[in-house]
């Protein structure tokens, strides 16, 4: 089985800080805020660089599209995807259901993949936007790993899990940076680059001016195993809100670790210690088990806090 | 011309919503339905919503707007059949799949797509009619303009809020319930909104500390009303299935100030 494993790139800062050779493909852009500094779908030159740099390392690139256009966004969203169309781009991911179908007009033989933000919670749905061009979706992180496997396979569409990092879990209206600039000094595009750490009765989550986080990393090293069974194969690791340093790190552990499981090999406490080192608020495994998106689920079946 | 729609969660609240005012009332089907299990009327309650409604010439709306997983769809597409049988005026929904199951399976459904659905800009208004939905609600991120743009290119039924409570998260792009609390705060599959995302938490920032409250504002439509109407809003709506009978009439009541044209 030929997996994939993705990331999300912001920015150019992102994209030179990170070591991009354990993936095999990247989002590009930031599709929670288009004020984001450094917005790799919104500035042409940092587009077409970043383009034509990770394709002559061999990897795939897709273009992600702001999650929550209003209608006065929506010229400038097509022309961004132009623009990436002729920059040489493999797909496009979109949020929303109004730039879907705008995106499958103008741009039908594109392959669009679907993501968390478009609210994917049944085959129906899956089934509907086969018709819009879609070839891949993230269902809403909220489902269970048993409803994505129904929905794959009643479908027969690609999905693709978030195996390890903060999960997204909230786009606001407001920017919450700029709520707080009075504690921090910091104003729009320099203040989300900073993520805020919200806490409150042994809860935590994260913030990065329009988007909620979850505080802890999302972590399913433990549960490859399931996930090979289940034959999922798209995996996205997220690293966006951290220091791109870390992220390469994070990918070679899962790399290595889904190779050499997939091989018959077993699992290796080392690789879970590993990421550890990387976490600052702890492991959950979000719902793919059922439970609260903070709890972490072990390999045994226990919950923990 | 447009019409206001209050919440009912209990029939003995409904002479009283409708003496304030109210155009149509709109309820959850218990079970199928956003907010506590207990919560929403039975099939039987609004049978008798429907037949006192009608007899006064009101509308009657019904959420469905839980979520099921995939393999219960069939058994929430045989309620909305039953619903529709019954002669309800519309069945709000809120995911994709689910709006074009009830339009292929139920014929003469109409259906409206609920403010989970995330509708923001034309397109998307499009793109949910081209599925078959009759109606569509929208945030109070659409602003007038935005939403004469939908009116003049569709021929969408089109909600708004007149009173709400504006969440720090944007409606149908939220799961921090679930994930700090799940199983009651599930909110696209039946849970409660607590509001958590309006508790108080502590922040750190780059070593600056402190106590906030994530924002949470009453929102009711006033000086823009006249906007919204020249816009061509069919339906201002009233949120709160959680709110007592009083909130409720008194809501109702300013909206009948406000749009008789007597100031807010």
């Amino acid at each position: 089985m030929k997996i994939e494993i993705n990331t999300l790139i912001p920015d150019l800062h992102f994209l030179k800080g990170m070591d991009i050779s354990a993936f095999d493909a990247f989002y590009i852009g930031f599709p929670f805020c288009r004020k984001f500094e450094g917005n790799l779908s919104e500035i042409p030159e940092d587009m077409e660089f970043s383009i034509s740099y990770l394709k002559d390392k061999g990897k795939r690139v897709y273009l992600t599209t702001y999650a929550t256009p209003l209608t006065r966004d929506l010229d400038s969203i097509i022309e961004s995807v132009e623009r990436a169309v002729q920059y040489g781009i493999d797909a496009v991911e979109v949020h929303n259901y109004g730039v879907l179908r705008m995106i499958n007009r103008n741009f039908p033989s594109l392959r669009i993949h679907m993501g968390s933000f478009a609210n994917i919670y049944t085959d129906a749905t899956v089934i509907k936007l086969k018709e819009y061009g879609v070839k891949r979706v993230t269902p809403n992180y909220e489902l269970r790993i048993d409803e994505i496997e129904y929905i794959r396979d009643k479908s027969g569409m690609e999905v693709e899990l978030l195996l390890h990092g903060k999960i997204p879990i909230g786009i606001s209206e407001s920017c919450f940076s700029l709520e707080i600039a009075e504690k921090t000094g910091k104003l729009c595009p320099e203040a989300c680059k900073q993520a805020v750490v919200l806490r409150r009765d042994g809860w935590v989550l994260r913030n990065m001016g329009t988007l909620m986080l979850s505080g802890k990393d999302m972590c399913m090293i433990e549960h490859l195993n399931m996930i090979n069974k289940a034959g999922f194969s798209i995996f996205r690791i997220n690293g966006f809100s951290e220091n791109p340093a870390y992220i390469g790190s994070v990918c070679r552990i899962y790399r290595e670790a889904l190779e050499e499981m997939l091989s018959g090999g077993i699992y290796k406490r080392e690789w879970k210690e590993e990421l550890y080192k990387y976490s600052t608020d702890g492991f959950c495994n979000g719902f793919y088990f059922g439970k609260s998106g903070r709890l972490y689920v072990d390999a045994m079946g226990n919950i923990h806090e | 011309m447009y019409k206001v729609m209050a919440p009912v969660r209990d029939l003995g609240y409904l002479d009283g919503i409708l003496e304030a005012g109210a155009d149509g009332v709109y309820t959850g089907l218990q079970g199928s339905s956003r907010g506590r299990v207990c919560e929403g009327l039975q099939e039987k309650e609004i049978e008798e919503l429907l037949i006192r409604c009608h007899k006064k010439g009101k509308l009657v709306h019904i959420a469905l707007n839980a979520i099921p997983d995939s393999r219960l769809t069939d058994k929430l597409i045989e309620k909305i059949s039953y619903l529709v049988g019954m002669g309800v005026d519309a069945i709000i929904l809120n995911e994709v799949g689910i709006v074009s199951l009830a339009v292929k399976r139920v014929p003469h459904s109409s259906i409206f797509a609920s403010v989970g659905c995330g509708i923001l800009n034309i397109d998307d208004a499009l793109f949910f009619e081209d599925l078959g939905v009759r109606g569509i609600t929208l945030s109070w991120m659409v602003d007038p303009e935005e939403i004469y743009e939908i009116k003049r290119r569709t021929s969408l039924k089109v909600e708004v809020f007149f009173y709400a409570l504006r969440e720090f998260i944007q409606r149908g792009k939220c799961i921090l319930g679930p994930y700090l609390m799940r199983g009651t705060t599930d909110l696209r599959r039946g849970g409660n909104c607590i509001n958590i995302c309006s508790a108080r938490y502590e922040i750190n920032s780059n070593g600056n500390s402190g106590v906030c409250l994530l924002p949470l504002e009453e929102y009711m439509v006033t000086d823009a009303f006249k906007s919204y109407i020249e816009a061509g809003v069919d339906l201002f709506k009233i949120q709160g299935r959680e709110f007592n009978i009083e909130k409720i009439r008194k809501i109702v009541s300013i909206f009948r100030h406000i749009s008789e044209g007597r100031g807010n």
